[in-house]
């Protein structure tokens, strides 16, 4: 493993991009500081000979099960969305995410 | 039935279903009793009063009709609230859930209903169930009943807290990395965490899918292994739960322990302990001897890199898991001009500050570029840690060590400084990075009167050894008697 580079505010705002999450001027040098205390003590995961070790990625043995293909209890549409925030009938409200285009129009 | 709140939940449903008290009266008490003390603990976010009176009349008249009521008839029952409850507010100790009523029952609710628990309410929490001392609650701080300035651990604080001063008999809980193991020895009740896949997860909100399980908290062993016949098995909606058969864990309990193997890892006694927790876990290692289990020494190596491969896996798998708030599904939602405003205006008003820091972590690890280095190397390492356990379950039948380094803590202690609270998982985490059944047991007092647990490990599906040596130790020590100061005179 090599030498970690030290996370940089541009970094920060990257990664906090990827996240869909703010990271308001006054609290980036508080999360900078944490990120950096901490990738800082993970980095002696780089001591250990891993050279020879499978990834281990559950606890037990998982294989895909599968079942009848059969209609069983389920929720109506009205019941699934009952927790949306902002909907219209069955429908979930979003900003518009398809530019209108004239010339198609 | 005198005092119900202090009675085992074995006791209150065998008077349930003899019809000597009847489940209203319990839980009625119970309410009262909580309604009348919780103000000062914050062990609950919000009682379900109607609910749980509706249930115990349901359970009355199932006795009056001359059958069982269930193992667990009329036994008051308090939900982290992380568990899904279907019509009943369910946060997760998080803004961003706040509101949300969930459509349908976690798979453990159906289970624990039909067996005659009646859930009184939900119990306080980190956000997310990420933490170590229920500071990161969104909505308030639950305080230690044997000391209100310290914390009750957590992420499972509110759980813990409730069953050692009264205020339920069984409390439900989720471990990812500590969480039932931790706030049970903080507080002075017993938690047992299951083999991963031997509870279902279908209903319980996901911090870290490779490693959340779900578990009891009680102040008997007894008590436990009673929640988990209950619990325990396979099913159709969580797919990594597994079928493996569920033995009768209340029979376990009583078998005599001479001959039994008990490994001591040297690592679980490194710097870092506080000498006042190595004696108290010292002097319950001496009893098991006297009770004829067989001390082994052996060595987990790779101890020391649990807490560096725990948060860079958990936190991979949380910045996944909570990519699915985003303010159009359920919960909080901010406007934005554009969706991906909405989603990040509503993240960043609904997260608190230790959720976010964890997905930008994930975030980060998982990185291309950062993958190999973090996330992968760290699944290799965990997979040392497993290798490490499965050399020394051929030398022993259980491991016994600390639960946590230190005592329960003040509360804002460290609360400035993430790592160090971090930190103070070492003992507990790689049991869940190996996936394996871990148990907390009251074993003692610190100088200044702060219990103390002991942890049992056990191999994959041997929780039955676990509550095995943790009921022969509680029938040989009266730990679990004492109660918090919090609670003396207080029975309303």
């Amino acid at each position: 493993m090599k030498r970690r580079m030290k996370v940089t505010p541009e970094e920060l705002r990257v990664t906090a991009k990827l996240a869909r999450l703010e990271v308001g001027d006054d609290q980036a040098e508080r999360v900078l500081q944490a990120l950096e205390a901490i990738l800082g003590y993970v980095e002696k995961l780089a001591e250990v000979d891993v050279s020879h070790v499978e990834p281990m990625a559950h606890a037990v043995a998982i294989s895909l099960r599968l079942r009848d293909d059969e209609v069983g209890a389920q929720l109506s549409a009205q019941e699934a969305l009952s927790g949306v925030p902002r909907k219209q009938g069955t429908y979930i409200e979003v900003p518009r995410v398809i530019e209108h285009d004239k010339e198609a129009s | 039935l005198s005092e119900p709140h202090w009675q085992s939940a074995a006791a209150i449903a065998a008077a349930v279903n003899a019809g000597s008290v009847s489940a209203v009266e319990v839980v009625e008490r119970q309410l009262q009793r909580i309604e009348a003390h919780d103000g000062r603990l914050g062990a609950y976010l919000r009682l379900c009063r109607d609910e749980a009176l509706e249930q115990a009349r349901g359970i009355d008249r199932v006795v009056a009709s001359g059958q069982s009521a269930g193992p667990l008839a009329g036994v008051p029952v308090g939900l982290k609230d992380v568990v899904v409850t279907r019509g009943i507010e369910t946060t997760a100790g998080s803004k961003i859930l706040a509101g949300w009523k969930p459509v349908y029952d976690a798979t453990i609710v159906e289970r624990l209903r039909a067996a005659g628990a009646v859930f009184v309410g939900k119990l306080n929490m980190d956000e997310f169930a990420m933490g170590s001392s229920n500071e990161n609650s969104a909505y308030k701080p639950c305080r230690n009943p044997w000391d209100l300035a310290r914390v009750p651990g957590g992420s499972s604080g509110g759980a813990a807290a409730a069953i050692s001063a009264g205020l339920c008999a069984v409390a439900i809980g989720t471990d990812t990395g500590g969480s039932i193991r931790q706030p049970a020895s903080l507080c002075g009740c017993v938690g047992l965490r299951p083999t991963y896949g031997r509870v279902s997860r279908h209903g319980i909100i996901a911090y870290a899918s490779s490693l959340d399980q779900v578990g009891p908290l009680a102040r008997t062993v007894e008590d436990c292994a009673l929640a988990l016949n209950v619990l325990a098995g396979g099913d159709p909606r969580d797919a990594t739960s597994v079928d493996t058969p569920v033995p009768d864990y209340l029979a376990a309990c009583g078998q005599p322990i001479a001959g039994l193997r008990v490994g001591v890892p040297e690592e679980f006694f490194a710097e870092g302990l506080d000498p006042e927790v190595e004696r108290v876990v010292r002097a319950a290692l001496q009893r098991l001897s006297e009770l004829g289990a067989i001390a082994v020494p052996i060595s987990l190596p790779h101890t020391q890199y649990g807490i560096a491969a725990y948060y860079l896996v958990a936190t991979a798998e949380a910045s996944s898991n909570l990519a699915r708030y985003d303010g159009l599904r359920y919960g909080l939602r901010l406007p934005g001009e554009e969706l991906e405003a909405v989603y990040r205006n509503t993240r960043s008003a609904g997260f608190g500050a230790e959720v976010k820091l964890r997905i930008l972590l994930g975030t980060y690890a998982l990185r291309s570029g950062y993958y190999d280095a973090y996330y992968l190397r760290a699944q290799k390492v965990r997979a040392l840690i497993k290798r490490d356990f499965d050399a020394a379950f051929a030398a022993c039948d259980v491991v016994a060590a600390p639960v946590s380094p230190v005592p329960a803590f003040r509360i804002g202690e460290k609360l400035q400084d993430p790592l160090a609270m971090y930190l103070a998982d070492v003992y507990t985490v790689p049991c869940n990075l190996a996936g394996l059944p871990g148990l907390s047991v009251p074993c003692g007092f610190t100088a200044q009167k702060l219990p103390v647990g002991l942890q049992l490990l056990g191999p994959a599906f041997g929780e039955a050894a676990l509550l095995r040596v943790a009921a022969a130790y509680q029938a040989a020590t009266d730990w679990h008697l004492r109660r918090p100061p919090f609670a003396e005179g207080g029975a309303p």
